[in-house]
């Protein structure tokens, strides 16, 4: 997980086949999500989709603060 | 004594004509600083950056005499434009503040350079190569639409094109907090992506004329 804040990007990584570490992962996702973030689920150039739920087989996510009109 | 004053985000800048509050110019000061994670302030309406930033610095060891848009560039959402502010104030103070600024601009220009790498390996070989070209890449929607996003904007960047390539549709949408701006291009790009129908309902869209059209 790929987490953007005003010192630059943060790294959570998570391994598949780990429950333990799954687990901390999803523990992260769901503190990001409590706290509003968006969470975008790379798949693949050009290929996103927002996320809900923590889904250990996703490649990269990204973490950003809401987006607003300008 | 004052505690410290809470400067978290400027850079040091300069700037040859700022805006007293009454309207006159002055160029005297003993500092610049300036800022560019300022959204709040635009060419049209600096006074709200500078409402911004008056109260952070009133009443402390170092007195803000002075404010403008730096003269860079007149829209201080472009990345390198700022919004400045003239302090007065005794020299050891002065020095004080310099040395502080000097560290918040090391770890923002890091923190600058690791989103730059961050959104780049997030692009195809073609967007890098319009990045390094253009400053700007396009995005494909599903819809089929295709976007321009202008990666030396923090706002008012993002492009509908039209069959032609031309600009038809400016969307203002950026990414709250002030983050890298390579974040906020990142962002907008996955935004595209995923929900390119909350995208275009949240920014506030303006319609171009192409040239020659």
């Amino acid at each position: 997980m790929q987490m953007m804040g005003r010192s630059g990007h943060e790294t959570i990584e998570w391994d598949a086949d780990d429950a333990e570490s799954c687990d901390r992962a999803r523990a992260v996702f769901d503190k990001y999500k409590a706290d509003g973030l968006l969470a975008f689920r790379d798949d693949g150039f050009e290929r996103s989709s927002l996320m809900r739920e923590f889904e250990p087989e996703a490649g990269v996510i990204y973490f950003s603060p809401q987006m607003a009109g300008g | 004594m004052a505690g410290p004053i809470p400067i978290t985000w400027w850079t040091v800048g300069t700037a040859s004509t700022l805006l007293l509050p009454d309207g006159n110019d002055t160029t005297t000061a003993d500092q610049w600083l300036s800022t560019d994670a300022c959204t709040t302030a635009t060419s049209d309406s600096p006074a709200s950056g500078y409402l911004y930033l008056w109260p952070r610095f009133y009443g402390q060891d170092l007195t803000p005499v002075a404010w403008g848009v730096g003269q860079a560039d007149s829209n201080a959402s472009r990345s390198g434009a700022s919004l400045e502010v003239a302090l007065r104030g005794p020299p050891e103070n002065v020095e004080r503040e310099r040395a502080r600024v000097d560290v918040v601009r090391h770890d923002r220009e890091a923190a600058e350079r690791r989103a730059l790498e961050l959104l780049e390996s997030h692009l195809t070989a073609e967007q890098r190569r319009q990045l390094e070209r253009l400053r700007a890449f396009r995005v494909v929607a599903r819809s089929g639409r295709v976007y321009e996003i202008d990666a030396e904007k923090r706002m008012h960047n993002v492009y509908e094109l039209d069959g032609q390539g031309r600009r038809v549709n400016e969307l203002c949408i950026y990414q709250r907090g002030a983050l890298p701006l390579a974040d906020n291009t990142l962002a907008q790009k996955l935004m595209l992506e995923a929900d390119e129908a909350e995208f275009r309902r949240i920014a506030n869209h303006t319609r171009l004329s192409p040239a020659g059209a």
